[in-house]
C-alpha cells in the first residue's frame, strides 16, 4: 500500500465469532476470578463454559452464530 | 450485496421499472417531487428480496400491486461478492404477488436460472439470509434508511443485538434458562414422586426388628424339632437295636448255661480220672485200692493194670474240655454283656424321657426301666409300654411342625414386607440421586447463565464503544470539524461535544440539521458494523430523504464525504427531492408524478 493511498475511515475491521467472544470473556473472567481472592470452583467454572460453548457450536451449526 | 438492475411490474406506483446496468461504486442519486415515486425504487428494493417493505404491513402485502392491476412482478440481479471471493457470481431473486394474495418467489444464479438455488417464499428467504446473513429486521435497522425521522434504533432490538453479537448468547441464554426450568419442573415432580413412595413406606409400619425376631423364633423352633426328631429316632432305633439284641443275649445266655453244665462234668471227670489213677498206682497198699480194684475186676474184667495209665490220659482230655467250656463261658459273658449294652442305652433313654417330658419316675416306670436295663422285657411288652412316650414325641413333633410353619409363612410375609420397603427405598434413592444431578447440573446452568449475560454486558459495552469510533471517524466529515466525540449510553442515548463549546450536548441542544447528521453518522456505523460482523461482503445503502434540515453546503459536504466513507459500503442509493446544482453522481434517476414507467 503507497503512502498516498487513502484508507477510509469506517472500512471493515475483523471482528470475533461470538464463540470466540465468549471464548476469551470466560479466560479473562477465570483469571479474574481465580485471582480476587475469593473461593473459586474451578472446575464448576469449565463445565459452566464447556456447557455454554456446546450450546453455541450448536447455534453455529444452525446457522444462529 | 450489490445490486445492479431492477425490473418490476406493477409494483406500488410505477406499471413498468427497468433500471439496467446499475454502477457498482458510487451514488445513485434518486430525486422528484412529492408522490413522484423515489420511494417505491427502494421499497422495490426491499419487496423483491425479503416479501415486505418497510411502510407496508404484511397483512395488507397486496396494496404493493398497483392500482387496477390484478397482480405484480419484480426481479433483481445482485452480487454477493465476499471478502477474499474473486467471483462475479450474480444472482437474481423473481417475486410475484396477486391480489388473490398468491405470492411467489425464486432465488437463482443468473446464468442459471433453470436450476434455481430455492423456490417458494420461505425457501427463498432462508436461502437468501445463508448467502447474505442478512434478515428483514436488520436490513431495516442498517442498509435501509426508510424516509422517516431518523432516530437510533431501539436499543433491545434483534437487529441491534444481531449487530453487537449478543443475540446469539442471549438466544443461547434463554435456552439455558429453559433447561433450568424444565429441570426444577422435572425435580418438583420427582420430590412428588418420593413423597408418595415415604407415604407408602409409612403405610407399611416395618418394624426393624421383628423380621430378626421371627428368624430366631423360627430358628429354635426348628432346632427344638430337630431335637425332637432326634429323640423320637433315637428311640425307635435303640428299640430297634433292643429288640434285636434281646434273643441273641438269651440265645448266648442259654449257650453260656449249657457250657457251665459241660465244664462241671469235665470237672467231675477229669478229678475222677486223676483219682482213680492215683490210688490204683500210688496207693496199692490201701483199703480204698482193694476195693476199688475188686469192683472192676467184678464189672470191667479186662482193665488189667495195663490200662492204669490210660486214666491219667482220660484225666488230661478232661482237664482240657474243662478249659475249652470256661473259655466259652468267657466268651458268651462277653457277648452277653455286648448285647446288653442296648438294653442298658434304652434305659437311659427312657430316663431322658421322663426328664423330658418333666415328670417325676413312678416306681413302676423306675423297675420297668431297670429290667429294660437288663434286657428282661420282651418285644410286645416294651412296644406296649413305650406307645405313651411315642406318642408324646410325635405329638411335640407335630405341634412344632405347625409352630414352625406358621411362623415360615409369617416370615415370607415379613420378609416380603421388608423387600418391598427396601425396594421403595431405592426408587427414592435413585429419585433422590436423579434430584441431586439435576440441581448439580442446574448450578452449572446457573453459573453458564451468569456468564452469558456477563459476556452480554461485555460485548454490549464494547459493541458502543465500537460505533462511538466509527461515528468519530465520519461525524467531523460530516460537520465540518465542529462535532466530533460523542458518549453512546447503554441505550443508546447520545451525546455530542461541541469544539466550540467545550462541553457535551444533548441532542435537543443542537440544531436539528445537525441532529440528522449526528443520526446519518450513527446509521452508517451501524451499517460498518453490520457488514464487519455479519455481512462480510461489499454492500450497498438506501438513504431515503437522509439531508432534510441540512443546508445546500452541508448536503453538498455530506454527498462528497458518503463514497470515501467505507469500501464495503461502495453503493449508496440516495434519495432526495433535489440536489445541489453542480453535482454529478454515478447515475441519476428523476421522478415525475405522472410517469408510470420509468427506465434508466
Amino acid at each position: 500500500m503507497s503512502a498516498d493511498e487513502h484508507i477510509k475511515p469506517l472500512n471493515m475491521t475483523e471482528r470475533r465469532s461470538t464463540i470466540e467472544e465468549y471464548t476469551q470473556f470466560c479466560l479473562e473472567e477465570k483469571e479474574r476470578r481465580m485471582n480476587s481472592g475469593e473461593d473459586f470452583d474451578e472446575q464448576s467454572f469449565d463445565k459452566a463454559t464447556d456447557l455454554t460453548l456446546r450450546k453455541l457450536k450448536i447455534l453455529e451449526d444452525e446457522g444462529w452464530v | 450485496m450489490i445490486i445492479h438492475s431492477i425490473s418490476a411490474k406493477n409494483v406500488l406506483k410505477y406499471q413498468t421499472l427497468d433500471l439496467k446496468d446499475l454502477p457498482e461504486e458510487g451514488i445513485i442519486a434518486i430525486s422528484g417531487f412529492n408522490e413522484s415515486g423515489k420511494s417505491t425504487i427502494g421499497e422495490t428494493i426491499c419487496f423483491a428480496l425479503f416479501g415486505r417493505t418497510f411502510s407496508i404491513a404484511e397483512d395488507d402485502l397486496d396494496k404493493i400491486i398497483r392500482w387496477g392491476a390484478s397482480d405484480c412482478s419484480v426481479t433483481i440481479r445482485f452480487s454477493n461478492q465476499k471478502d477474499g471471493d474473486n467471483s462475479d457470481e450474480q444472482y437474481a431473486i423473481t417475486r410475484m404477488l396477486d391480489c388473490d394474495g398468491n405470492h411467489s418467489a425464486k432465488l437463482y444464479q443468473v446464468y442459471n436460472e433453470d436450476n434455481p438455488l430455492a423456490r417458494g417464499v420461505e425457501r427463498v428467504e432462508e436461502t437468501l439470509f445463508e448467502l447474505t446473513s442478512v434478515e428483514f429486521d436488520e436490513f431495516i435497522e442498517s442498509f435501509y434508511l426508510a424516509q422517516r425521522e431518523i432516530t437510533t434504533p431501539h436499543p433491545h432490538s434483534y437487529a441491534l443485538k444481531a449487530m453487537a453479537g449478543i443475540a446469539t448468547m442471549e438466544y443461547c441464554e434463554q435456552g439455558i434458562q429453559e433447561d433450568i426450568e424444565q429441570d426444577l419442573e422435572v425435580s418438583e415432580e420427582l420430590i412428588n414422586r418420593i413423597e408418595l413412595l415415604e407415604e407408602e413406606i409409612e403405610a407399611l409400619e416395618l418394624d426393624d426388628l421383628h423380621l430378626d425376631n421371627l428368624t430366631e423364633k423360627h430358628n429354635q423352633l426348628v432346632e427344638e424339632k430337630a431335637v425332637i426328631d432326634d429323640k423320637l429316632n433315637s428311640l425307635n432305633s435303640q428299640v430297634d437295636q433292643y429288640n434285636e439284641a434281646r434273643p441273641q443275649r438269651e440265645h448266648y445266655q442259654a449257650k453260656k448255661g449249657r457250657a457251665s453244665f459241660w465244664r462241671f462234668i469235665s470237672l467231675l471227670f477229669a478229678a475222677a480220672s486223676f483219682g482213680l489213677w492215683w490210688v490204683l498206682l500210688k496207693m496199692p497198699d490201701s483199703a480204698i485200692f482193694t476195693q476199688i480194684n475188686e469192683f472192676l475186676q467184678a464189672n470191667i474184667p479186662q482193665f488189667s493194670s495195663e490200662y492204669y495209665p490210660y486214666l491219667l490220659y482220660a484225666g488230661g482230655g478232661f482237664t482240657l474240655l474243662f478249659i475249652i467250656f470256661w473259655a466259652m463261658i468267657i466268651s458268651h459273658k462277653g457277648n452277653i454283656q455286648r448285647l446288653g449294652e442296648a438294653g442298658q442305652a434304652l434305659a437311659e433313654q427312657l430316663r431322658n424321657m421322663n426328664e423330658l417330658r418333666n415328670e417325676s419316675m413312678s416306681e413302676a416306670r423306675e423297675m420297668f426301666i431297670n429290667r429294660v436295663a437288663k434286657s428282661l422285657i420282651a418285644e410286645k411288652e416294651l412296644s406296649e409300654e413305650l406307645q405313651e412316650d411315642n406318642a408324646y414325641l410325635i405329638e411335640q413333633q407335630e405341634s412344632l411342625t405347625g409352630k414352625i410353619s406358621e411362623l415360615t409363612s409369617a416370615l415370607v410375609i415379613e420378609r416380603e414386607r421388608v423387600k418391598k420397603v427396601a425396594d421403595l427405598l431405592e426408587k427414592v434413592d435413585s429419585l433422590q440421586e436423579q434430584i441431586d444431578e439435576k440441581a448439580r447440573r442446574n448450578q452449572i446452568r446457573e453459573l453458564s447463565t451468569e456468564l452469558l449475560m456477563g459476556a452480554t454486558r461485555h460485548l454490549s459495552k464494547r459493541f458502543n464503544h465500537v460505533i462511538r469510533d466509527h461515528v468519530s471517524k465520519t461525524l467531523p466529515l460530516f460537520t465540518e470539524n465542529r462535532y466530533e466525540h460523542l458518549q453512546i449510553d447503554e441505550d443508546l442515548t447520545v451525546r455530542v461535544f461541541s469544539n466550540e463549546k467545550h462541553d457535551f450536548m444533548e441532542l435537543d441542544e443542537i440544531s436539528s440539521g445537525t441532529q440528522r447528521q449526528i443520526m446519518l453518522a450513527v446509521r452508517l456505523a451501524l451499517s460498518q458494523e453490520m457488514v464487519s460482523r455479519k455481512v462480510h461482503s461489499r454492500q450497498f445503502l438506501i438513504l431515503d430523504e437522509p439531508f432534510a434540515f441540512f443546508d445546500e453546503e452541508r448536503t453538498k459536504h455530506s454527498l462528497a464525504v458518503l463514497p470515501e466513507l467505507s469500501d464495503d459500503l461502495p453503493q449508496t442509493w440516495i434519495i432526495a427531492q433535489t440536489f445541489p446544482d453542480g453535482m454529478s453522481f454515478e447515475r441519476t434517476i428523476f421522478c415525475e408524478r405522472e410517469q408510470i414507467e420509468k427506465t434508466a
